[in-house]
This record gives C-alpha cells, structure tokens and sequence, in this order.
C-alpha cells in the first residue's frame, strides 16, 4: 500500500482520544435500545456509533504504520508537538473567551464585549494600543446598533 | 401558473427591500469569501441567527447573496495572495498566483468575474429546468431511497474532501450521532441524553454550525497571524469581449462538470472546481501558458464550475430536503427554524419559494458581476484587514449568534465547546465539513432507515428484495455499491492528479 500521508503534530493522541471517545458513543447508543430490533430507537445510533468507532480504529492502525516507518529522528519530542498544537497564544486566547463568556452576564453585553475586544485586538497586535481601544469602542457599537435594529436580535 | 412563477421569480428584482438586500449580501459575499479566515459557511451559519426573526424571504435574499458572493471572492485572495479565501478557490491559486506574480492580476480576476457569472447562470438555468422534473421523481421516493440517497451524499463527502477516508468516516458519523442527541422523533425516547433534561431537546445545530465554522476557525487561524499580502496593480479589469469568447467554450464545458458535482448530494464547489480544473488540463492542449505558471485556462475552469455549482447544489436541497454541499446544509438549517420544510412537497406546497429562490439566485449573478468589476481599490484594502482584528471580531459575532438563537445562555458554551473539539480535529487533519452534513443528513437517514425497515416488518430479506425489485432503489443501490467499491481507489487516484499538477 502506497502512503504518502504524513502525520499531523498530536495526531497520534488525538486519534487515541476519539477511538475511546468513539467507543464510548457506541456504549451510550447500545444502551438506548439493546439489539432488541431492527427498526428500534437505537438501531440508528448503533450503526453510525459503530461506524465511528470503525474508521478511528482503521485511522489508529493506519498511523501506527506510519509511525513505524517515520525514522526516529524526524519524531518530534513530546514538548515540540505540544508547542505546535497548542502554542500559547491559542491558550491565553481561549481562556480569554472563557472569561468574556462567564463575565458576558454579569457586566453586561457592552462592557463586557468592549473589553474583550480591547484585550484582545492588543493581545493579538492588531493595531497601535490606542487605535485598538479606539476600534473597540466603535466596532461595539457598530455591532450594538446593528442587531438591536437591523436584525432585532436580543442580545445577552 | 407561469403568470405567477414568473411573478415570484420577478419578486426580489421589484421589491426595494429584498433588491437591496441581495445586493448587500453579494457584496458583502464578496469580501467574507475574499478574506482568509472568513468563510461563507461560517458567514451563512451566524446569519440564520441573526435573521430568524425577519420574514424568511429578506433572510433568503440575504443568504443567497453571500453564498453566490462568497464563492466567488474566494479567487481574489487566491489570485492575489496565494491563500484561497475559501475552499472552492483552491485550484484558482494554481494559477491565479503565477498571473499575479507576472503582474497580471487585474486581467485574472477579471476574467474570474466575468466566467464567474457565466458558470452561475448556467447553474441556476439548470437548477430551473431540473428541479422541478426531480422533485416529480422525488415523489416516487420510498423512504429507503431516502436513505440510500443520504448514504451516498455522505459516503461522496466522507472520501472525497481530505486527506484520509477514514477521517472524512468518521466525521459524517459523528455528526450524524450529534444530530440524533435528544428526543427521537418518532418513539419520544431519549436518546444520548444522560438522563439529563438539557439535552433532551438535542444539540442546536446552529450551535454546532457557528461553532465549528466560526469558533474553531478563529482559534486555527491563530497560528498564521502575520501573513502579509502583496500590493498589486489592479487597475485594469474589464476584460475584452476577444478574451471572453475565446475562453466561452472551455467555461461552458466545465459549468456542467460544476452545476453536475454540485447537484449530487454532499459534494459541492470545492470538489467540482478541482475536478474542473483537472479536466482542463486533460482536453486543453494549447494552453495560453503552461497550466501552474498562469494559464487563463486554469482559472476559467475552476471559477466557472465553483460558481456553476452554487446552483447545482440548490437543486438536491429544494427538491429532497438534502444538503448539495455545506452551505445548502446550512441553509436548510435555516429553513426548519422559519418552519418550511425543505422536500419534494414543496415545489407543491410553496411553489414560490423556488421560484423565488431562482430569481434571487439571478439577481445575484447579476450583482456578483457589477461588483465585481468595480470597487477593486477599496477591496484590496479590506483584505489587507489585520488577523488581530478580525479574529476577536469573528468571536464576538459566534458568541451573538449562538446566543441568539435561543436566548440561552448555556448555548455559548456549547459554542465554546464545539469550537475547541473543532479546533483539534482540524489540528489532526480531519474536515469539520462532513460533521456538519451528517448532523443535517443523519436525523433523515435515522427516520428513512426505520420507516423502510417498518414497512417490510423488519425483514433484512424483505428490504434487499425491493431494494433490488424497485427500479429507482436498484439504481440507487449500485451507485452506493459502486461507491463503496470504487471509493477506496477514488481519491488516491484525484488526489494523484493533482499532486502531480502542482509540481508540474
């Protein structure tokens, strides 16, 4: 078999992740109905749970191979793959999010919205400091005046 | 009756409001599928959030623009900065880039524009003349044809885009289990739900669409935050007519290879304008310049077949109920929130609405060609938008629209969470595509699966017996078998061609 596939940094992991995660669908869907029928509320669910566990496990053995046949030094240490994955801009950005999300109710759509946006056109460098506060504060509204009129959308 | 499907057709060019919100959703089409990062699947899917409470014709308008607009734009940035704003521009950079590089980019992209529309109104000429005679056979549809017809839309998907079958597999079954979390629609059983009340009414797929197109899409963006684009000299587009009629033919041609990808379940732009420009390269023997260092030929045939495919994927989603591609799968999400049920009832039930859709779908055309022709100057500023402004924007509006839908807090969350599974999937190489198709296309197959097995009394027997016995589940049967048969040697052989076509 001719493979020219190369693997992806944590694709080893990953793949591990969603065959347990696979597995564990097929578990929760076999619990639905049992293999009592053909036409039951599970019979759906087992098949495509079934089939996902299926193709993960075929990707497992496929990247085993491919692994086997990776020469040792091309391999990444395990700190290298961690860095490409998740470097920590990705991070600070999603925990960023999460505390936009969580403060999102308690502060109030525009200042919460405001100073996410402020700390993270900054964060990511978008522009000169004062011109990113400058941009936030007229993209909130933008953003604001458009849903509340334009599309009548209720905002949090 | 033709009084009143001209009438409906008519309906969006003679309303102020819905003219002008075709236009606005063209051009702003246009700059979301120009701008890397943006995609027009993202685009539609925040839209139907933050549309769901107009009436559905302004929201259609609206999304029919951006979809015709946004599968165009993303030749702008392939031809200017090698990186194609959307998946369907993939084989345009090809050659797009080479032109650009020789200085041409003005004459590129309006030759671009100008086999654009022509692949766009073939597809929609199609779209009129087949759809209705497809709805007439859709009604003949027994539930297992349903279900075969599904099958084969995610088995296309699942082995054409990406890189490994078994990825593409296992997307279009986990968003097939994703769309059955919660109650089944048939047996008022939970299923998937933990006993838990929350899940009960099942997952919103908009939710899910925002969150894999939008969330997830921001977070891999991060890693190429500092691209820079060239400055190009623009000023020159209007291409000749000499140039237009020379390319007319090859531009015809790979239409119908786009409009016939299109209209085939799951497989949409991004698949028929590789196929097209692979089909250039085989019947083209004098190419104005070697394909890969700028020949027209190579950008004629992929602009015009993605474009083409635009209507050809609108044909299986307004006469079956299924999505041609991830767009349409989008908007048929859009379409169950205004309560119309996309299916072969109803080009019977609300005729207008297709005729409506085809109307608008032209007016669009028309737009995509008068925008695209001008403005090129404050374009190319716009593209030049930095990542670290667009991201938290992108953020920002993932979060509205998720929360808009049900004024549920608890939904952002969702988002959050499918952003973040989305985001390491794309990271191991796998396609959030086909998720999204199998959320649309498993509840379908789930329902058509049972009602077929009910019907024969849950006899295996029974089922192959008519599957073989009834001409059209015969049909449709060889051509799932055909796939499965073929479909292991399939995208080697695609994926071959063009290999060989980049370094060539």
């Amino acid at each position: 078999m001719k493979n020219v596939r190369k693997l992806h940094p944590g694709e080893t992991v990953i793949s591990w992740l969603l065959l347990a995660f696979s597995a564990f669908v097929l578990y929760q869907a076999i619990a639905i109905s049992g293999f009592s029928g053909l036409s039951t509320p599970g019979a759906f669910p087992v098949a495509s749970s079934a089939i996902m566990t299926g193709a993960m496990l075929w990707l497992v053995v496929q990247n085993l191979r491919i692994a086997r046949r990776t020469p040792e030094q091309d391999k990444q240490p395990a700190w290298a793959v961690m860095h490409e994955l998740l470097p920590l801009r990705i991070v600070l950005f999603t925990l960023l999010i999460v505390a936009y999300m969580l403060l999102l109710q308690p502060l109030g759509f525009l200042i919460s919205t405001f100073m996410f946006l402020c700390s993270g056109f900054i964060y990511l460098r978008g522009s000169t400091p004062l011109r990113c506060v400058v941009i936030a504060a007229v993209a909130v509204v933008v953003i604001y005046g458009l849903f509340n009129y334009l599309f009548r959308v209720v905002l949090p | 009756m033709a009084d009143s499907m001209f009438g409906y057709f008519m309906m969006s060019w003679l309303d102020p409001s819905l003219l002008g919100l075709t236009a606005l959703g063209t051009l702003a089409g246009i700059y979301v599928g120009a701008i890397p990062g943006l995609s027009v699947t993202m685009a539609v899917s925040i839209l139907i959030s933050f549309t769901f409470s107009w009436d559905v014709n302004n929201a259609l308008a609206l999304m029919v623009g951006v979809y015709i607009g946004g599968v165009y734009g993303g030749s702008r940035s392939a031809i200017l900065l090698n990186i194609p704003g959307a998946p369907s521009a993939i084989a345009t950079a090809f050659d797009g880039f080479p032109l650009a590089k020789q200085g041409l980019a003005g004459q590129a992209i309006g030759v671009t524009t100008v086999v654009s529309v022509i692949g766009g109104f073939i597809g929609i000429l199609v779209l009129a003349i087949a759809a209705p005679l497809v709805s007439d056979v859709a009604l003949m549809f027994a539930p297992r044809d349903y279900l075969l017809l599904a099958l084969m839309g995610l088995l296309l998907v699942a082995s054409l885009s990406g890189e490994s079958m078994a990825k593409g597999i296992f997307c279009a079954a986990f968003g097939a289990c994703i769309g059955m979390v919660g109650m089944d629609p048939m047996t008022a059983e939970g299923r998937f739900t933990f006993d838990t009340v929350m899940l009960l009414g099942g997952i919103p797929y908009v939710v899910a669409m925002i969150g894999f197109f939008g969330v997830s899409e921001a977070l891999y963006q991060l890693h190429h935050i500092g691209l820079k684009p060239i400055k190009q000299d623009v000023s020159k587009i209007i291409p000749s007519w000499s140039v237009v009629l020379k390319y007319l033919p090859l531009s015809i041609r790979t239409s119908f290879i786009g409009v016939f990808i299109g209209a085939l379940p799951g497989t949409g732009g991004d698949i028929a304008s590789l196929m097209a420009y692979d089909h250039a390269k085989r019947s083209v023997k004098n190419p104005s310049k070697p394909f890969g260092e700028g020949a027209y030929e190579g950008l004629v045939a992929p602009e015009s077949a993605n474009n083409a495919a635009v209507g050809g994927a609108y044909i299986p989603m307004l006469t079956l109920g299924m999505p041609g591609d991830a767009v349409t799968a989008v908007i048929i999400g859009a379409l169950y929130i205004h309560g119309l049920k996309p299916g072969p009832m109803m080009m019977i039930e609300t005729p207008h609405l297709f005729w409506f859709t085809v109307g608008n779908l032209t007016l669009a055309n028309i737009f995509l060609l008068i925008f695209g022709l001008t403005g090129i100057k404050i374009f190319a500023k716009m593209v030049e938008l930095p990542k670290g402004l667009l991201l938290p924007l992108i953020i920002i509006l993932s979060v509205v629209g998720a929360y808009a839908i049900n004024n549920n807090i608890a939904d952002i969350f969702w988002l959050l969470g499918f952003g973040v599974f989305g985001y390491f999937l794309k990271m191991a190489g796998f396609q959030v595509g086909p998720i999204i198709l199998g959320v649309i296309l498993g509840p379908l197959m789930d329902v058509s699966y049972r009602r077929a097995m009910i019907s024969v009394g849950d006899s295996t027997l029974e089922l192959m017996h008519e599957l073989v016995t009834s001409p059209i589940s015969l049909i449709l049967s060889l051509v799932v078998i055909w796939l499965i048969v073929s479909q292991t040697a399939l995208p080697r052989l695609i994926k071959a061609r063009f290999s060989k076509g980049k370094t060539a």
